[in-house]
């Protein structure tokens, strides 16, 4: 579960850190966005400057991020060179039947692999640097205008929030089942693919019995301390607005008004 | 005893059938009071309809005969959430019931679910893990938290609603015996001084020595009522404590013991007389 980052919570306490987890996530949208409108060697060097000041910002070292690029590597290299190969336009270097290489590929598959990798970089920002229970809360606030088309906003933010909570404990178990079986004398990863799956079948068949009683007790639990679905609730975890996070927003309007003026003037 | 005439919870002629199909009543006509500020042990084996009736007291499953009565008002299907707020209920799974992914959070959820406003949130989450002496731990997460602070944390939920009862469902069989007996002792602090009433099912004997009162339940009846020492010299089926056991080995052997029930201290301050 350690090679995948995606997802994972580095504790710290740096600006980005304490960044409102709504700020967070808005400013990722809306980068991934301008991602997309740049087109320029400029606009890639601002965002590229504004990435690393990020990742500087957050004090998690930078390898860790490099790692979180290297599960996807097959798909950007794959992107990269579909786009050497196959786009034509400026200067031909190269062509044997479609496959041409040009210089207008050369820049597209230079661009796909910067858009490529600078989104994985900031959005490995946001879930290395944010609480999952926070992210949680801030999609809850950014879709509750949702309610009026009748959506169950509430419910939906408190069923994340709960399968967050209880990760853990499906790990542990998963584990616990695996060493009972390994005790019964079951070998894993071994034989053919077909065999590798029949070996899981017994792990997983108790765990989803374990969860359907688990979630009965917690449904038992949520029951009995007062929890009504469709009931007006109040909220313990609070948002905090600080003038850090309208900073962050007003540097990303820059940063935006900065890549449309360099896509028309350039 | 500080006991108040007035019963706190009343239960009247209570039955209960999981199947409807069969004859056996997991529960049938159980009726007993409980008063304010009393600590009443209801044991029984396994089967014998006791979590079945922690179940029905909380409202979580519907009698089929008979009523409830928590402070003086019936509990039914439509004012069992405002009961709710009068009677809170600990879990045996520590895991299972712990909602919130951080301590506070946790605490916060069943004062969340009463719209609580913030301000007043805050603050009793915070008198309530103080009571259970669980503050420096509330930014935690409960996978770093043992099943007895788990289980403190449970309490703390339950205390930081104000609640008049707090039921115990074998609240603490999945805990090491040390931690088990801090919580009792908590909880006996805690039931003094906020005057609280507190019902804990369980089949540790122990436990059950150490309450005002109890109630023994064998395949969904009654079958004894009364303080520790009455129930437990009446029923020679029941295990006994282990105070209880130590005299009647000693009696057995034809020592000069008390000839009646004794508590833990009172076996204590025996052996010492002994020596002087």
């Amino acid at each position: 579960m350690n090679k995948l980052l995606l997802g994972r919570y580095i504790p710290g306490d740096s600006v980005v850190h304490r960044l409102d987890s709504r700020t967070k996530l808005i400013s990722a949208v809306c980068f991934i966005v301008i991602i997309f409108l740049a087109n320029h060697w400029q606009s890639f060097l601002l965002l590229w400057t504004f990435t690393f000041l990020t990742l500087y910002l957050t004090g998690i070292p930078l390898n860790i991020y490099i790692r979180g690029v290297k599960p996807f590597i097959w798909l950007i290299l794959f992107a990269v060179l579909m786009q050497i190969l196959f786009t034509g336009g400026g200067e031909i270097f190269f062509q044997w039947g479609p496959v041409t290489i040009s210089e207008l590929g050369m820049i597209n598959g230079l661009n796909a692999f910067f858009r490529f990798t600078l989104i994985i970089f900031i959005s490995t920002v946001v879930t290395l640097t944010t609480k999952p229970v926070e992210l949680t809360d801030a999609i809850y606030f950014l879709v509750k205008p949702l309610k009026v088309f009748r959506l169950p906003v509430e419910e939906i933010s408190i069923m994340l929030t709960i399968a967050l909570r209880f990760i853990p404990n499906l790990f542990e178990e998963t584990r616990k089942i695996i060493d009972a079986q390994k005790a019964r004398g079951t070998e894993f990863g071994k034989g053919s693919v077909f065999q590798q799956m029949k070996t899981l079948v017994p792990v997983f068949l108790p765990l989803f019995v374990n969860s359907l009683n688990r979630a009965e007790d917690l449904a038992n639990a949520m029951e009995a301390r007062g929890f009504r679905p469709d009931m007006k609730r109040s909220s313990f975890r609070q948002f905090h607005w600080k003038w850090q996070d309208s900073f962050t927003i007003g540097i990303l309007v820059l940063l935006t008004a900065s890549i449309i003026l360099i896509g028309l003037y350039e | 005893m500080k006991e108040s005439p007035l019963p706190i919870i009343e239960v009247k002629n209570l039955s209960y059938r999981y199947d409807l199909r069969k004859n056996t009543d997991i529960l049938s006509s159980v009726t007993f009071s409980v008063f304010k500020g009393e600590w009443l042990a209801i044991v029984g084996n396994n089967g014998s309809g006791k979590s079945t009736l922690a179940r029905l007291l909380a409202g979580l499953l519907t009698p089929l005969e008979g009523k409830v009565f928590i402070d003086g008002i019936e509990l039914t299907e439509k004012n069992k959430w405002q009961i709710r707020k009068k009677i809170g209920i600990v879990f045996q799974n520590p895991d299972n019931q712990f909602i919130g992914t951080t301590v506070e959070d946790d605490v916060a959820f069943g004062l969340e679910n009463f719209n609580i406003p913030y301000n007043e949130m805050k603050q009793r989450v915070q008198e309530a893990l103080q009571m259970v002496d669980m503050l420096k731990y509330r930014k935690t997460d409960p996978a770093n938290l043992s099943g007895g602070q788990k289980q403190r944390v449970a309490i703390a939920g339950v205390l930081a609603v104000k609640p008049e009862v707090i039921l115990l469902d074998e609240a603490f069989i999945m805990l090491d015996p040390k931690s088990r007996d801090d919580m009792l002792k908590t909880l006996k602090t805690l039931k003094e001084k906020y005057r609280l009433t507190i019902i804990s099912i369980t089949h540790d004997m122990n436990e059950a020595a150490s309450s005002d009162r109890m109630i023994v339940l064998k395949n969904g009846k009654i079958t004894a009522t009364g303080t520790p020492g009455e129930v437990f010299s009446q029923d020679p089926e029941l295990e006994p404590p282990l105070a209880e056991k130590v005299r009647r080995i000693l009696h057995n052997k034809g020592r000069n013991v008390p000839d009646h029930f004794i508590t833990e201290k009172e076996l204590i301050s025996w052996l010492q007389t002994l020596n002087s």
